[in-house]
């Protein structure tokens, strides 16, 4: 059985709460985990059992243990609790679970290996999408051959032209295609390409105070790479149906 | 042709506020009886009952974020609509910073200008995603050799007499 001596208290820290104790000799007592201290009955809230770490049951390191006021030196011993264990076989033990895990096998390396590749080819794919989100907003909103280009240039002309603004009135706004969402951000537009060179035709509507209308423009690139109008003009909504020419190029 | 003539604007705040709660009602009771689950305690009882309790809890919490980012944007989005008299990705991208930017308005300049950039951003990418999905769909239905001819609207060509076809 496991022996534990105490220090004998000094007189003077006889009343102090805490005594250092020492186990002595090898642990025989693997399958305990609770060491019963003192001859006398359990009672109440002072415990009496010594709850042993696992690891101190195959070392001798010494331990401090907290006693709680006792009446030593007779023999119950109450023990208040059980702590500071020395670091010294914490470490032994970490070195040992370090050399286990730290092998490193050829099956774990290509298991890590293809869980990199995986990763990476996920952030990659990502990068890529992201980037190619980007891209489109940017070509759709700086480049000059976007349909939203064309579209702005041709409601600017629309808004500055004398007879579109006194047929619909003045506040005139533009919009495009309605989705099912109730936006009217996008509009229509076709490319296509004759006799090698790139054509768009762009259909948006406008809308005044007095009238609604459809604007048809096409536009076709030029020999030093800008849009052209090819023409461009505003179909009145209702009876009579009136067009109004803004350009015909053709 | 209906649709046109009934402008959407300013009855679209409303629409985009309910649909966006219900989004976030949706995806939050999604995650939350996930993380509910994982977070109970252990048997099968407890997990259902965890996730249950936490769905009940956190998805109506979620959704009325949502409910507010949407109803917030919409309605950044409807202002920019009226003050510009013109409706393109620039809106959309506009009141997506401006709402980032009210929403953190509590936190400081520095918090509004992040939050801001991250709101643009975020809607930037959605619009991207709205381009291409548009032009997906539209080269999806893109005839094989289009045969384009003018308006009718137009008249003949005025400078055709040159023109081979019309003689």
């Amino acid at each position: 059985m496991l022996k534990l001596t105490l220090k004998p208290l000094s007189p003077a820290a006889r009343n102090h709460m805490a005594q250092t104790c020492h186990f002595s000799g090898k642990f025989p007592l693997l399958q305990y985990n609770f060491l019963r201290i003192g001859t006398g009955k359990c009672k109440g809230h002072l415990p009496c059992l010594l709850r042993l770490q696992p690891f101190a049951m195959f070392t001798q390191y010494p331990c401090s243990v907290v006693m709680y006021k006792t009446a030593w030196p007779t023999k119950s011993i109450q023990l208040h609790s059980v702590c500071n264990f020395a670091t010294k076989p914490k470490k032994e033990i970490q070195q040992v679970s370090d050399q286990k895990e730290g092998r490193v096998t050829v099956a774990k390396k290509v298991v890590q290996a293809g869980k990199d590749v995986t990763y990476l080819g996920v952030i990659i794919v990502g990068l890529g999408i992201t980037a190619l989100m980007f891209f489109t907003v940017g070509k759709e909103l700086f480049s000059s051959k976007s349909p939203n280009v064309v579209y702005t240039r041709a409601l600017k002309r629309c808004k500055s032209n004398d007879e579109v603004t006194s047929v619909f009135g003045l506040p005139l706004k533009g919009y495009g295609e309605m989705t099912r969402r109730k936006r009217r951000r996008h509009v229509s537009h076709f490319e296509y390409e004759k006799d090698g060179v790139m054509h768009m035709r762009v259909k948006f509507y406008i809308e005044g105070p007095d009238k609604k209308g459809t604007v048809h423009c096409e536009v076709r690139e030029n020999e030093s790479g800008d849009l052209d109008y090819r023409y461009l003009f505003v179909e009145v909504e209702g009876y009579p149906p009136q067009t109004i020419i803004l350009e015909d190029n053709r | 042709m209906e649709e046109y003539a009934r402008e959407p604007c300013p009855w679209r705040i409303i629409d985009d506020c309910g649909g966006a709660f219900s989004m976030g009602c949706i995806g939050g009771g999604l995650v939350h009886s996930i993380l509910g689950a994982r977070n109970a305690p252990a048997g099968y009882k407890n997990r259902l009952v965890g996730s249950f309790l936490a769905v009940k809890h956190k998805a109506p919490v979620v959704g009325g974020n949502f409910a507010v980012w949407g109803g917030l944007f919409s309605t950044f989005d409807c202002a920019l609509v009226h003050i510009r008299k013109k409706e393109d990705p620039w809106n959309s991208i506009t009141s997506g910073a401006m709402t980032g930017a009210v929403l953190a308005a509590r936190n400081g300049v520095f918090a509004m200008a992040a939050s801001a950039t991250v709101g643009g951003v975020l809607l930037a990418m959605i619009e991207g995603i709205g381009i291409l999905m548009t032009r997906m769909s539209a080269e999806q239905f893109r005839p094989v050799n289009p045969q384009m001819e003018d308006p009718s609207q137009l008249g003949p060509k005025p400078t055709s007499f040159g023109d081979s076809q019309y003689q």
